[in-house]
């Protein structure tokens, strides 16, 4: 479904580097108009009161709590976890000059242009970095499957080597229920056990009169405390 | 983790919808407003229809022959006279007659062989209207864009009613009285006596020219019975030009030369002879719709003054009903977005999770390039 709609965009696919278990920087050959349509969206949505109010909660509770890496998961497909990472990421760069990490944590081959547009890469970058706020993007996926589910039980790893580099790492995960991914992505809920903290997405679809046996019975396999939940009215 | 289920289906509460209400509180009175006062408009604009009335009474005595009871089967079922009532009503208003009405009040834009002809004689024929109002009484309704044209029109449509019931009486009691003259006439033979003052026969082109007469006097030559009644008198006359030369003799009964009793044959005679009296005098009083006994105009066609269609007001209210429903329709959809709020909020106090915040809808167009973007 995600494929369909943005085959109008170029697929923009991890480094093929092998050799290091690491977390790979995502290419960013996305062009330049449509990283600038994105970022256009992007930079108007963060600019409403509830999304200002919503950053400041959670930079309040980073102060609070100390966290370093952040997941966010949902229980359906379609929730609008991607687009979440993406608004967080933006709003914590543009508005707390905040180092951010940006890491697709769904095992997919492919970046969304969404988080893939986030990347200020070295151009953007310039002189200036470590004094201002910037993004980067990374993955776990992986051109060969093996690779990718060994990468998924070493995110934890891969996120601490990161972490002295950024004031927050933000994974962006399949949902819980496995809409979307299947067998060959990650699972949300073991991405969510290595990082410090996670924040679940809700929406009008996912919540009725029996999601909260299965929301019991999906977090009941993440130990990480939740950080809290954002709603999302829209599906 | 704490279990909540029992919480799951939560509803919005009456202070909930009531600050929906009072935050809407602009657009539940405004709508309807403004809808009221388009619809208010839009009646303004629409052509006007105007409605006249008349009722009408057809006595059960139409159907009935003092004198000539034990001569001809005669109806007293009060369900049986309504439904002939109908159906001689029904007879008067037939398609010819409406269409010669809509022809003479230009009722018709369209032929009638069109598409949009058929479709307006149809709306034509509907506007006309005719109900029991009580036993034997009729209201007769009839719509038209002007109110002078609707009171002329139902004035035809009565005196069209009028015309049809005479007819169809005259018709009946001429063929009973043709019928007892014949048998009077056979009897002064047989009886040997002199054939009494009968009263004056009428031929068949008098009678038609009688209702021709009745006809005319409220409508035109293209009335289509009329049109019949002429083509009638034509054939009529070339009939009795042909017939003249060998006129019919009836045949002298055997029974005048064979011994028999004079008196109940007498009896016979006189009692016919009265009957043929009492036909004749009827018949000339019957003459037209106006002087008969069994048919009359209860309520003339009245003179419409005021709008039948659109009225104002109830489009007003119409509107104002309207936009109350979109309203209503609103304030549930605020209240069902409300209700998930108030869900999310609810399922996330039974995870025992924080609710960190809400976040703000999409425009359609930004809605369109996230979904290509992810």
């Amino acid at each position: 479904m995600e494929d369909e709609e943005s085959s109008s965009f170029p697929v923009v696919r991890p480094s093929r580097d092998l050799s290091k278990r690491h977390l790979l920087g995502a290419e960013t050959d996305l062009p330049q108009s449509v990283r600038t349509e994105i970022l256009g969206v992007l930079d108007t949505y963060i600019r409403k009161n509830p999304v200002k109010r919503l950053v400041d909660l959670i930079a309040r509770r980073q102060g609070e709590f100390n966290f370093r890496s952040i997941a966010v998961i949902s229980q359906e497909g379609g929730e609008g976890r991607t687009f979440f990472t993406a608004v967080l990421a933006r709003s914590l760069v543009e508005f707390l000059r905040a180092r951010v990490l940006v890491v697709d944590a769904t095992g997919s081959a492919r970046v969304p242009p969404l988080l893939a547009g986030l990347d200020y890469g070295d151009r953007d970058r310039g002189a200036e970095v470590g004094s201002l706020g910037w993004c980067e993007v990374a993955t776990i996926g992986n051109a060969e499957a093996h690779d990718r589910f060994r990468n998924e039980f070493h995110f934890g790893e891969m996120v601490k080597q990161r972490e002295p580099e950024f004031d927050l790492i933000i994974a962006d995960t399949q949902a819980l229920g496995g809409g979307g991914g299947g067998v060959s992505g990650c699972d949300a809920a073991l991405i969510a056990q290595q990082v410090d903290t996670y924040i679940l997405v809700v929406s009008d679809s996912s919540v009725d009169a029996t999601s909260q046996k299965i929301y019991s019975e999906q977090l009941s396999a993440i130990s990480t405390p939740c950080l809290g939940v954002v709603h999302n009215p829209m599906k | 983790m704490q279990n909540g289920s029992d919480n799951s289906s939560a509803t919005v509460d009456m202070k909930q919808i009531l600050r929906i209400v009072w935050k809407q509180l602009y657009l539940i009175v405004g709508l309807p407003m403004l809808f009221g006062m388009v619809a208010f408009l839009i009646a303004g604009e629409i052509p006007p229809k105007y409605k006249s009335l008349a009722t009408v009474a057809i006595q059960a005595n139409y159907f009935q022959n003092p004198l000539l009871g034990d001569l001809v089967v005669q109806v007293a079922d009060s369900t049986e006279l309504q439904s002939q009532r109908l159906a001689l009503i029904k007879k008067a208003l037939r398609p010819e007659f409406l269409e010669f009405l809509g022809d003479t009040y230009q009722q018709f834009k369209f032929p009638r062989e069109t598409r949009l002809g058929a479709t307006e004689r149809e709306e034509f024929i509907k506007r006309i209207v005719f109900f029991p109002a009580g036993p034997g009484t009729f209201q007769i309704s009839v719509i038209a864009g002007d109110p002078q044209v609707a009171k002329l029109m139902n004035e035809d449509v009565v005196a069209q009613i009028g015309n049809t019931l005479v007819t169809d009486r005259y018709q009946n009691l001429s063929n009973i009285q043709a019928a007892v003259r014949s048998q009077l006439v056979q009897l002064s033979k047989t009886l040997e006596v002199p054939v009494p003052n009968l009263g004056q026969e009428l031929t068949q082109s008098q009678v038609i020219e009688r209702e021709i007469a009745n006809l005319s006097r409220r409508f035109t030559e293209a009335h289509p019975r009329i049109q019949e009644l002429r083509r009638q008198l034509t054939e009529v006359g070339k009939r009795v030009g042909s017939s003249a030369s060998a006129p019919e003799v009836l045949p002298v009964p055997s029974l005048a030369r064979l011994p028999f009793n004079r008196r109940p044959l007498e009896e016979v005679y006189a009692e016919l002879a009265k009957k043929l009296n009492y036909l004749n005098v009827v018949i000339s009083m019957e003459s037209e719709w106006t002087n008969v006994e069994y048919f009359n105009v209860i309520e003339s066609p009245s003179f419409p003054l005021h709008k039948f269609f659109p009225q104002k007001r109830i489009f007003f209210a119409g509107g104002v009903g309207f936009g109350g429903v979109l309203s209503l329709v609103w304030i549930v959809f605020l209240a069902a977005k409300a209700r998930r709020a108030s869900v999310v909020s609810e399922l996330s106090d039974a995870l025992g999770l924080a609710l960190l915040g809400h976040l703000p809808p999409l425009s359609a167009r930004e809605q369109t390039i996230i979904r290509r973007a992810v």
